[in-house]
């Protein structure tokens, strides 16, 4: 288990970098998770734009196919955080997540990343970091977990 | 496990489990709702879409058309299809070959016409089980036009003269750069009078009028929704919530959303688009005309592509 990490020692991540890493997850999960339901989602004159969430009837199907690429973007994201303590995104852009407690539990992780899935949430995160001083986004700061140059 | 093993095996899972749930949902027709696809026709009906960002990309191509409706027929959750018409009409292969497509279908069609449903545009309306028109609209125009411009004169006032090389008699029919002779006229006309016999025909047939009375009304005159529901060319007069009714009705349905097979337009369209219109308004006038009629000689000489 990590140690309790001194404030010290901790050299932070910039925007850039946090931000081009979550465009690198974004397009990964896209080809991964989203990808295979194109076929289904075109045959139904849908695209997987954000725009469509208010111009689409959301009907059983679509709350499926939504449900199950934000549970799986999520298990992508604290899977790869929780054992690795990187994702795809943030081992090209050279940073790593760190505990800010003395452990690192998965709740950490979930907490960290529920934003991520959830647009709304995002919204208040991402509202939250451009505005607080330290420039870290809420759910960050919640779940006591920091983003750091490896 | 290395850290790179580890994150190809869980985006293998995701990937698995993704693809799963797709196929699941795929296979599940209870959970897709009964929808009606609307798919539109605007403009003038061709064969295929234009490449040339000189000219307006506007229009329906029957290859997009059929596309929509090949899509819409495979579609289980789709009960019925509207073609939302707003055309003055096009070319005689590619109203046909929609035409055709609509017979094939096994799924009520019903058509609504808007402002214009001409020419082309009504064939291809006729050959639906049902039509809406609006009041105030226009429909019918059953004829062929054949008609070009014939730059010979004005060719002759600049000093420009046609020099005809020819293997085949009659391989210049049509050039807008020479008369016709008669000889030329007479076949050119009779090839006119054989589309619109089969135009007739196909009206006739598909709206189950009588063929005499069907070439009576076929003069080439259009008529306004109200006329041409007395006339039977149309089933009633209406807009798209009647279209909706009537596909709910016959589609034996109580609820369905309407959904657009429309075309989706990119980035790259939009960015052509302007620069077609740019160039139309920069270039417009005779300038223009002359210039189309140089770029699209086959355009005039195969009288059998004209429009109808």
């Amino acid at each position: 288990m990590p140690k309790k990490v001194k404030k010290e020692e901790i050299k932070k991540a910039s925007i850039i970098k946090r931000v081009l890493a979550y465009i690198i997850d974004s397009l990964i999960i896209t080809l991964v998770v989203s990808y295979p339901f194109n076929n289904y989602l075109k045959s139904m004159n849908i695209t997987l734009k954000f725009t469509d969430l208010f111009t689409t009837r959301l009907t059983s199907d679509l709350y499926i196919i939504f449900f199950t690429i934000a549970i799986l973007s999520l298990i992508y994201f604290v899977a790869l955080e929780y054992y690795l303590k990187q994702t795809i995104g943030k081992i090209i852009m050279k940073i790593k997540i760190i505990s800010l407690k003395k452990e690192f539990k998965i709740s950490q992780v979930i907490l960290r990343n529920i934003s991520k899935v959830v647009d709304i949430l995002l919204f208040i995160d991402v509202i939250y970091m451009l505005l607080s001083p330290e420039k870290e986004r809420l759910f960050g700061k919640l779940s006591k977990t920091q983003v750091v140059l490896k | 496990m290395k850290k790179w093993q580890f994150i190809i095996v869980i985006l293998g899972i995701i990937f698995l489990v993704s693809f799963l749930v797709s196929k699941t949902i795929e296979g599940t027709e209870s959970l897709k709702p009964d929808r009606i696809a609307v798919i539109p026709i605007y403009g003038p009906i061709t064969v295929d879409s234009s490449s040339d960002i000189f000219f307006d990309q506007s229009g329906s191509p029957s290859t997009v058309v059929i596309d929509a409706i090949d899509r819409a027929d495979k579609d289980s959750s789709i009960k019925g299809i509207i073609l939302e018409i707003n055309s003055p009409g096009g070319t005689v292969v590619a109203s046909r070959e929609i035409s055709n497509r609509i017979k094939k279908v096994n799924k009520p069609i019903v058509s609504w016409i808007r402002e214009v449903g001409a020419s082309g545009a009504y064939w291809i309306a006729s050959s639906t089980d049902y039509i809406i028109a609006d009041p105030m609209s226009i429909t019918g125009s059953i004829g062929v036009i054949g008609s070009y411009l014939e730059f010979s004169e004005l060719f002759e006032k600049y000093g420009i003269t046609y020099e005809r090389l020819v293997g085949g008699d009659l391989k210049d029919t049509g050039s807008p750069y020479k008369q016709l002779t008669p000889k030329e006229r007479e076949i050119l006309q009779l090839k006119i009078n054989k589309i619109h016999e089969s135009f007739v025909k196909e009206v006739s047939n598909n709206r189950k009028l009588d063929y005499d009375k069907v070439k009576d009304l076929g003069n080439g005159m259009f008529y306004l929704g109200e006329e041409a529901l007395d006339l039977g060319l149309i089933d009633e007069l209406g807009s798209k919530d009647e279209a909706l009714n009537k596909i709910k009705s016959l589609a034996n349905i109580k609820e369905a959303e309407p959904v657009s097979f429309q075309r989706k337009v990119g980035i790259t369209d939009l960015l052509a688009r302007l620069s077609a219109y740019n160039s139309f308004y920069i270039g417009r006038g005779i300038g223009f005309s002359l210039f189309s009629g140089f770029k699209d000689e086959s355009k005039y000489s195969n009288i059998l592509k004209q429009v109808v």
